[in-house]
This record gives C-alpha cells, structure tokens and sequence, in this order.
C-alpha cells in the first residue's frame, strides 16, 4: 500500500513543475449553480466560490432544482486529483453531518450533483440554512483544506409530503404523566341552598299555625298525666329518645349500638304506650275528645 | 452473552475479520466493511510522528457524552491513538447499540487495496464511522467491539506522537482501562437497595429523609390518599458500592401503573447514604381503585437496566370516609325536611294526645 501510493505520488511529483512539502490543498474555479426543471437554459442560479470565503447569500434549492457543484482541486497552484474530496453539508441545530463524494478527474476537475433525493429527509426539514464545507485532503503532508462555502437554503413544497419514518426507540426519560383526578362532586350556590332551606324550614310554623287555628291545644295535658303520669311520661318520652337515637346513628353510633337501644326503647314505648293509650281510650269514651 | 457473558471484539485492518465475527456482528445490527484490508483514515487529525504518510493513525480526544441525558463513562484527558482501524456503522432501530468512539467529521473508511486514486464509493464517512461500539443486550450482557486492535496495544499506551505540530503522549492506557472496565461490568452497574412506600400522614407533606425506615410496604392504599415513595440506588464503581448520580439531564423515573402508568413522575435525590442515594418523590394515588404497581424502569445506554416494581392494592372510599352530609351545602334542604318532619311529628303526637276539643270540633261531632 505504502509502496503504491509512493509510486502514484512519484508520478504526480515528476508531473508537477513545484513541489513543495508545506504545500497545502485548495480549489479553484469553483462555480456552484442551481437550474430548475422547468426553467431551461439560462433559469436558475450561478456562483462563483472562493476557497477563502463562503458566499454571502445561501444558495437555495427547491424540490425540482439540481445544484451542480464544478471545480478545479489543486495542490498548491497545481491541478491534481486529491484523495478525499467531499461536499459535506452539516445541519447547524443538530450537528448532523453528510458528505457527498466529489467526482474527481485525474486534471483535478470535479463535480457533484445534487438534488432532494439525495438528501436525508432530515436536511429537508431542516429550518435553518445547511452549512456546506469542501473538504479536500491527500495522504502526504499537504496541508488539508476544510472550509465553510456556502449556506444551502432547502425550500421545499409544503403540499407534498415527505416520508419520515419513525423516530427510532432510545432509552431516556420519558414525559411525565400527572394523573388528572375527576371533578370533585359540586353543591350548588349556598345562596339557593340558603332560601330553599328556608322554605322548608318555614313550613313549620306554617303547619304549627294552621293547626292552632283549627284549635289545636294542649288542655287535657294535666289531665292526662293526672290519669297516668307514668305511662304518659315514659310514652311521650320513648317517642323523643327513639328520635334521639336515630340522631346518635346519625352523627356517631354504629348499628349494633343503634338496635339494642332502639329495643329498649320500643319495649318502653309497647308498655307505656298501652297504657297511656287506654287513657285516651277512657277519655274518649267520656266524650272528652 | 445469554448467560450474561460480556464479551470484548477487537477488529483490526491488518487480519480480516472473519465471516463468522462479521455474521455475528450482523445479527446485533452492527456493519463492518466486507472487503478485506479497509480501514479508516482522516487526513486532519492523523499521527504526523508514525503515520506522515499514511494519515493512518487517528488522534482523537476522548469522547464526549452520547446525549446530554447519558453518563459519559469514557471521559477523560488527552488524545486517543487509534491506529489503522476498522470502523462499524450502526443499525438505527435498536437502541441497544451506541456508539462509543466515532470518528471525527473529515474521517473515511476505504480500501487501500483498491486501485483508484480518489475515494469514490467509501463505505462510510464522517461521524457515521464508529471506532469503537457497544451494545448492551436486555440481560445487561455487554459487547464492545473495539475497531483496532492494535490501540490495546502496550506500544501506544502512551506513545509520543505529534498531532499537527503539536507533540503529544497519547492517553490509550485510559482509555482502554475505562473501556475493558466498562465492558466487564467494573462501571455503569446499578444496584437497586431499599424500595419503599409509605402513607404519609403527617400535615406538613414534607418527605421522611430519615435512612432508618424499614422496609414494611403497605399493601393498601386508598385512592385519593398521599403516598411517598423512595428507592435507594447505588452504582459500582470498579471495586465498590458509589451513590448514584445520574446526568444532570436525566431523571429516574416512578410509575405508578395499573396496566398503563397512572402517574410517571422523575425521582429527585432526598438523602445519601455511604453507598447509596435516595431517590424520592410524594404523590396521591389516582382516583381509580385495583391492583397497582409502584415500577422503577430505569433503561439508559452505558447502565444496566434497573426493572423493579412492588404491587399494591388501591381500595376506594370506605363508606364512613366520605365527607358528611351536612358538609354538603347542597344536602342543606333535605337536612332540614327531616328535622321539620321529626319536630312535626312530635308536635302532632302531642297533639293527639293531649288536645281538648275545641268548640268547632265538639259542635262537629255533636
């Protein structure tokens, strides 16, 4: 390998009229031109390139056109074929890089096509103009030539679509999720709550009235505990803590706390409750209601 | 490697690879050139002491993190001689390979055997060219495969060389201690410690960083209900037991998950310990009750995978845990239909009881 290159170079050094070591690669006669389709002869654009500085305008290149890159290589002020020579377009965001192979002559004239479909579909809906650099390089010690020389606008028909596949899976963290808990159940405004509240508490009095004016009264009160105090106590009294108890279930006894109470209470209430209401039996029959 | 064997591929220009190694690199999605002899050159960062003509020898620096999320276990100072390599390109479907060394952008693979005088079809170009890879398969099992054998060698640990005119030492030595440490599982290995969850109860909500918590998970939780959740987790580091620390991008990640993750949340280190860090977060079980898995999948390139997970039991709302129901303004008018209807009934108990007739009613029944 060692022993053809030498042989190769010997041949180009022979060729060559300067030969120097610290020589280093460049190009020349560079032009870059992009040409449409549909535009014929003449359409399109046409740049000339500088090894030194890149283009001041990016270059802009829709879905039909063709950018067509010529130039010279040289080493030093020679022509001459060089080993490596690569259009390399780098996305400025991601960093992604591609490099297109310069189609070199032995006389150093190169050119490359390029066109959409060479291009990764990344480039093409890349954002940001493309940075696109001429590397040209040999074995020997030349120095290499690597440089920035014109941005590539990539302006693409928004009606077509491009197929992009899939991102490919890679380990990393993934989104969040935050699990989104159903609405809280809702009470409707107090102020409604309030008033109707209010209208059913007022029914109260309301019936309290309309039975005192159809003479409702308490007269035979003393009368009846006159008869039987005790019956009538503990009935009217059962009554209330069988009230009282259906409250304490309510607010904090559990059922088995609730049943027995409420037994002993219906017991009382079954005995008392006979009792006192033989009395109003009695008065009744006495004509007294 | 299905025995969890890790394995170390060192390629190198000067033998062919065999068909066999070729195949089985093939099967992990890793490509290497067919042709006999290729290897890479790169005429801007080549070896001017060993390689002026050549521009064989690579001088790299070391590399740099794969992704801002991902640990760089091959960090180091200086540059990496990587003489006549073979480079791999990688497959982009799985994501069990990643590169470990690639080639620098002006780099290219060919042919020395091969007439032409320019490069006209290289096998790879650029970054595309890995120098060296790994792939790490779902057992943690790894394979590096190493492009030149020869940068093991005693010779270039650490040889003068001169890149552009700069002389310097390469760092091989380093490099391949950090890379056979990586490959045998002396770094990047994860180690899952105490793992546990507890109800929080206390008013402040603030997390128990208290190491001294023993590990009595409870199986139920409610729905609705405040949980904490830590996990100690610590690394191997060549001879001992490190708290992890994952990148400064990266999060560890609880599931809270009954089928499908309920909650994902990123972990945040709470405590550490001698050997270990702790890792927490406190969130409220979702309002949907079944059996749940508290799960750790934490997968990343370069760390063997950490798959853990507890499974406990949401129960919903007991029947006395629900708010009362004079909490509930809308219940107030119903509230007060049964305290009218219970007053009303006492007073119309008395009534019949105790009522005198009145003159209207007498007149009536008369």
């Amino acid at each position: 390998m060692r022993v053809l290159h030498g042989f190769v170079s010997s041949l180009f050094l022979s060729g060559a009229t300067i030969v120097s070591a610290a020589s280093s690669w460049s190009f020349e006669d560079a032009t870059v031109s992009v040409s449409s389709k549909g535009a014929g002869v003449g359409g399109g654009s046409k740049d000339k390139l500088s090894p030194s500085t890149p283009l001041q305008n990016s270059i802009s290149l829709g879905a039909t056109d063709t950018l067509k890159l010529l130039l010279t290589t040289a080493e030093g002020s020679t022509a001459k074929r060089p080993h490596q020579a690569f259009l390399t377009l780098a996305d400025p965001t991601t960093g992604l890089e591609e490099s297109f192979v310069l189609n070199v002559k032995d006389s150093g004239k190169a050119k490359v096509d390029l066109s959409h479909k060479d291009l990764p579909h990344q480039f093409l809906t890349c954002e940001k103009p493309i940075a696109a650099s001429i590397v040209i390089a040999s074995f020997g010690s030349s120095a290499p030539y690597k440089n920035k020389v014109f941005d590539l606008a990539i302006t693409r028909d928004p009606n077509v679509p491009l197929g992009i596949p899939e991102p490919p899976v890679r380990y990393a963290a993934e989104t969040e999720i935050h699990h989104i808990f159903r609405e809280d159940p809702k009470s409707p405004p107090k102020l409604i709550t309030i008033v109707f509240a209010a209208a059913v508490a007022g029914a109260l009095p309301v019936l309290l009235g309309v039975w005192a004016t159809l003479g409702a009264n308490a007269g035979h009160l003393s009368k009846a505990l006159g008869n039987a105090t005790i019956s009538h106590g503990l009935f009217y009294g059962s009554i209330l803590a069988m009230e009282g108890i259906f409250f304490l279930y309510y607010t904090s006894w559990n059922l088995f706390q609730t049943l027995p109470a409420a037994a002993v209470v219906g017991f009382v209430a079954f005995l008392s409750g006979s009792r006192a209401l033989t009395e109003v039996q009695e008065r009744r029959l006495a004509e007294l209601r | 490697m299905k025995k969890e064997g890790n394995i170390l591929v060192a390629l190198s220009s000067e033998h062919a690879t065999p068909s066999a190694v070729q195949a089985m690199l093939l099967e992990l999605d890793i490509n290497t050139p067919t042709d006999k002899g290729a290897l890479v050159v790169d005429h801007f960062n080549y070896d001017s002491t060993s390689a002026s003509e050549q521009h064989d020898v690579l001088l790299l620096p070391f590399p740099a993190a794969l992704r801002p999320d991902v640990k760089n276990y091959f960090a180091g100072e200086g540059y990496i001689a990587v003489p006549r390599a073979v480079c791999q390109t990688l497959g982009n479907e799985s994501p069990l390979l990643s590169p470990i060394l690639r080639a620098p952008s002006t780099a290219y693979s060919y042919n020395p055997k091969d007439e032409a005088e320019g490069v006209e079809d290289p096998f790879a170009v650029g970054g595309q060219l890995n120098l060296v890879s790994a792939m790490q398969a779902n057992n943690a099992a790894r394979l590096t495969v190493v492009g030149s054998a020869e940068m093991l060698q005693n010779k270039w640990f650490a040889e003068k060389a001169k890149l552009g005119d700069k002389a310097i030492t390469t760092a091989n030595r380093d490099f391949a201690q950090k890379l056979s440490a990586w490959t045998f599982k002396e770094t990047g290995v994860l180690k899952v410690g105490k793992f546990l969850h507890y109800q929080d109860e206390g008013a402040s909500k603030k997390m128990n960083t208290s190491v001294a918590i023993p590990e009595n998970n409870p199986t139920i939780y409610r729905i609705k209900s405040d949980v904490h959740f830590q996990v100690e987790i610590s690394e191997y580091m060549n001879d001992h037991l490190a708290p992890f620390v994952p990148s400064p991008n990266d999060n560890i990640q609880l599931e809270f998950s009954m089928l499908s993750p309920f909650q994902r949340l990123n972990l945040s280190p709470i405590s550490q310990t001698a050997n270990a860090t702790i890792f927490g977060v406190g969130f409220k079980t979702p309002d949907q009750h079944g059996i749940f898995n508290f799960r750790i999948n934490y997968r990343r390139p370069f760390v063997t995978n950490i798959d853990e997970k507890r499974q406990v039991t949401v129960r919903h709302f007991a029947h006395d845990e629900w708010p009362r129901s004079w909490q509930i303004s809308g219940a107030w008018v119903w509230i007060g239909g049964i305290w009218v209807t219970i007053l009303g009934w006492l007073a119309f108990v008395a009534l019949w009881l105790y009522s005198a007739p009145s003159e209207k009613s007498v007149k009536k029944t008369q």
